[in-house]
């Protein structure tokens, strides 16, 4: 009997342990459904970070207290450092709370890379650049710059660095780098008056003088009152009167000079402390003739080889290479427009793939209106309009530039036909060169089209090698956005 | 004699696999479960499964650059997910696991590394997310994802003394922002409590026998028992509320497996109930009770007292140590393992709930 009831009890505890198994397991298929749906909606919230971030890394907990400003830098309204009232109203305490119920905002894209977390970089930068400012204030500007540096590493994304290391630049008279950072700063912020200031004095003292007064106009739109870019347009405006005065002096002392010697070194009439601090370089001499009438009569014969072999000394000093301002051309022109009439011969260089535009200066005159700032002539109907539009467009190249925008690249070689000169084709790189910044598209579409024209083959076999550096430098700049077609377009241009 | 109110350990699942596994975690707020191992051409195998309608669908597969030793989602938050892993070469990575990529690497140890936990993802104890690592150089150290390439601690034996090779290291006491402990166990026996508030050793007892597994009941609570297992097929349960300072904790030896106790694994639903596994291939079921009195009070001395043992079931799945096992946080009585015979087991475990 008891062996029987024993039986009888371990038949039930088997039933019982399989109903409950059977239970648990319809159990397990409900929670799968609900976990499913739970675990699709954690995924799609993955791009966001719940990480408690005001929790600090365990071995900066024994840090400095962040300092005051930090939090500021994050808001979307920055207070100007100058605003000390603001300051005064600012509520830390709140703006910390802020932080912890508003993860969000602060920490869109804090990817944990492995790298340190945004706000924790931030910090960081923040930190680099006191200490820069301190240097700065000190005059160490190189320490300073160091220290933007390393700040900028670390946050990439603060427009403040790059535009205080660019005002080191511009005290250490790096003005190719100063002008870089503050483009780079403007590009994080677009409405950061210092940026715009800064880059307008660093342009100015590369002698990029319209592009330096279209920065000081560009702080005038934001800040109406700006002081500093009043004065400074105002101090272009009249160095600008005196340097074209000096330069008339200055070329008819050239003219004698160049009587008993032959050989000019090209009026460039900068104050002291815009002119580039770059080591003078030594630049052979090619020849191009120092009869003007073998330029006047010979404008076919615009390539090297009819240049005659140098006489005197092979080379000049030539001042600034990157100098191709545009008031600069002018003076080269009035500088020609002057010597013309006593049939100077005067070799005039500013680089050595200038010296074609100082043959074409010669012949400048007879394009009335040189001396004005030209408009830009309306769309062109026939080649040959086409080609006069561009030679008149030739010291203008950003107008030059304006000019081919309003072409359509599909029907250049209709315009065209097969006539394409090489002084063309260059003029028309050099003004891309000028405005490459959001015209990839265009420029590649044009000299795409370019190279279906009849003559392009010739016109590129003329190109003297610094002509085809320059294409090969406008290439480079396109390259970063399409370098699939500027590598096909670089076999094209036989590069 | 069967008894009807003890719960059963039941293979729900198998599958065999063609590589080594070390260890196994289930994905929070999932029914998928990651596995950890090696390939015998020495590199790591990470396979993602899903459970469906009792069957177990192989989501993904990523082969990593070195065998994988262990891993874990302690540190990651709930959205992330992300695995961090220990590695053959004492590399620390966290994975991505929808992508495979890693979001963190650094060389943590120059040596293997053995054990790996975490604590502040996952909404599991105050402060900041860390990982813990324990290697065969006789280092631990604790990351932050957020500081590369150095630990924000590590605790290592000073030059000249003995490297023991640290096998099993766990989080505890994170009841607060500040507060947080780290317990580590080392194959010549010893324990060794970390306090990283104040970074110092906060208590260190000898088990004689090498430690394979320890682990707090709880990460997120004033630290209440903790778990040490042994070689010899034995493990204690040491309850760590109450400290004495000449008698240090109270605690009690219990003999299981009649093998090497691989891991101990608390119930996360039920803090009180543990599963040990053995190098039989068995798992044991256990709960403790506590007594009546919790703490004794000798000549104005606060003393702990132990509680006891029960045993409530065994089961023997395989023949070859369970090296990896893992609850399912998420659904009571759910939980994977993987042993040396190269297979994974999805195990239920019923009536969890009426003990």
């Amino acid at each position: 009997m008891a062996s029987q009831e024993k039986l009888l009890k371990l038949q039930m505890g088997v039933r019982e342990n399989a109903e409950e198994l059977k239970d648990y397991l319809k159990d397990l298929d409900a929670w799968e459904e609900d976990i499913k749906k739970q675990d699709k909606t954690f995924n799609s919230m993955k791009p966001k970070h719940d990480e408690k971030l005001v929790v600090p890394i365990r071995s900066k907990k024994k840090a400095k207290p962040k300092p005051k400003d930090t939090p500021a830098e994050e808001k979307p309204k920055r207070i100007r450092s100058y605003d000390f009232k603001a300051w005064d109203k600012l509520n830390v305490d709140k703006m910390l709370e802020q932080m912890d119920t508003d993860d969000e905002e602060n920490f869109q894209e804090s990817k944990i890379d492995g790298e340190k977390l945004d706000h924790e970089r931030r910090d960081i930068g923040i930190k680099e650049k006191e200490k820069g400012n301190d240097h700065f204030k000190k005059g160490n500007y190189n320490k300073s710059v160091e220290h933007y540096t390393r700040g900028m590493q670390y946050d990439p994304d603060n427009p403040l660095l790059p535009a205080n290391r660019a005002m080191a630049y511009l005290k250490l008279q790096k003005y190719v780098e100063s002008e870089a950072d503050c483009t780079l700063s403007l590009s994080l912020d677009p409405a950061y008056v210092k940026a715009y200031l800064r880059r307008g004095a660093a342009r100015h003292a590369l002698g990029k003088v319209q592009s330096a007064i279209k920065d000081f106009n560009d702080v005038l739109k934001l800040e109406p009152e700006n002081k500093q870019a009043k004065m400074e347009l105002e101090n272009i405006k009249k160095q600008k009167q005196k340097t074209k005065i000096k330069q008339t002096e200055e070329s008819s002392q050239a003219k004698k000079e160049a009587k008993s010697d032959l050989c000019l070194v090209r009026p460039l009439n900068k104050p002291l402390h815009l002119q580039s601090k770059k080591p003078l370089r030594r630049i052979p001499v090619e020849e191009v003739g120092h009869e003007l009438d073998v330029v006047v009569n010979g404008e076919k014969d615009t390539t090297q080889k009819t240049a005659q072999p140098p006489q005197t000394n092979p080379s000049i000093l030539v001042l600034d290479e990157n100098d191709k301002s545009d008031d600069l051309h002018k003076s080269l022109a009035d500088t020609n427009n002057n010597t013309d009439d006593k049939k100077d011969s005067s070799v005039i260089m500013t680089n050595g793939h200038e010296e074609k535009s100082s043959k074409t200066v010669s012949t400048t005159p007879t394009f009335p209106g040189q001396k004005a700032k030209p408009t830009i002539p309306a769309l062109p109907t026939t080649c040959f309009q086409f080609q006069a539009d561009v030679k008149k467009l030739h010291f203008y190249p950003l107008l030059l530039c304006e000019y081919l925008k309003q072409l359509d690249p599909k029907n250049i070689r209709n315009l065209l036909k097969d006539q394409l000169e090489t002084e063309i084709l260059v003029d028309i790189v050099k003004s891309f060169n000028e405005d490459v910044i959001g015209n990839e598209e265009f420029i590649l579409d044009f000299l795409f089209y370019l190279t279906s024209v009849k003559r392009f083959d010739m016109a590129i076999m003329f190109l003297s090698p610094s002509n085809r550096k320059e294409i090969k430098e406008l290439f480079d700049k396109i390259h970063p956005l399409h370098s699939e077609r500027c590598l096909q377009m670089e076999k094209l241009y036989g590069l | 004699m069967f008894d009807m109110e003890k719960p059963q350990i039941i293979s729900h699942m198998e599958k065999s696999v063609n590589y080594t596994l070390y260890d196994c975690k289930w994905i929070p707020r999932s029914a998928k479960f990651v596995t950890i191992g090696s390939h015998p051409r020495g590199t790591g195998a990470l396979h993602v499964y899903e459970i469906s309608h009792r069957d177990l669908i192989q989501l993904k597969v990523y082969e990593t650059p070195t065998s994988l030793k262990c891993g874990t989602f302690a540190a990651s938050s709930l959205q992330s997910r992300h695995l961090a892993t220990g590695d053959f070469k004492g590399q620390l990575y966290v994975w991505d696991l929808e992508n495979g990529k890693p979001v963190y690497q650094c060389d943590a140890h120059p040596e293997i590394i053995n054990a790996i936990d975490g604590v502040g993802g996952m909404g599991v104890g105050e402060g900041a997310p860390e990982l813990v690592t324990g290697s065969r150089d006789g280092a631990v150290k604790v990351w932050d994802v957020r500081q590369r390439d150095a630990p924000v601690a590590c605790m290592e034996p000073e030059d000249g003394e003995d490297r023991r090779d640290c096998w099993t290291v766990a989080f505890g006491d994170a009841y607060n922002s500040e507060e947080r402990c780290v317990c580590a166990g080392y194959d010549n026996g010893d324990v060794k409590m970390f306090d990283l508030r104040n970074m110092s050793v906060k208590w260190e007892t000898n088990i004689k026998n090498g430690v394979c597994s320890v682990e707090f009941d709880r990460k997120d609570i004033s630290m209440n028992k903790l778990v040490a297992s042994s070689l010899e097929g034995k493990f204690r349960v040491f309850d760590v509320r109450t400290h004495n300072s000449k008698t240090g904790f109270a605690s009690l030896e219990e003999k299981a497996h009649k093998s090497t106790v691989w891991l101990v694994k608390h119930l996360p639903q039920n803090r009180d109930i543990f599963m040990t596994t053995g190098g039989s291939g068995s798992l044991s079921l256990w709960k403790y009770d506590y007594p009546v009195k919790r703490v004794k009070v000798e000549d104005g001395v606060k003393t702990g007292v132990a509680g006891s043992l029960q045993y409530l079931q065994n089961a023997t799945l395989s023949t070859q140590p369970v090296c990896g096992m893992d609850w399912s946080p998420d659904k009571l009585g759910l939980a994977v393992c993987v042993a040396f015979d190269q297979a994974l087991r999805v195990i239920i475990v019923t009536k969890l709930n009426r003990i």
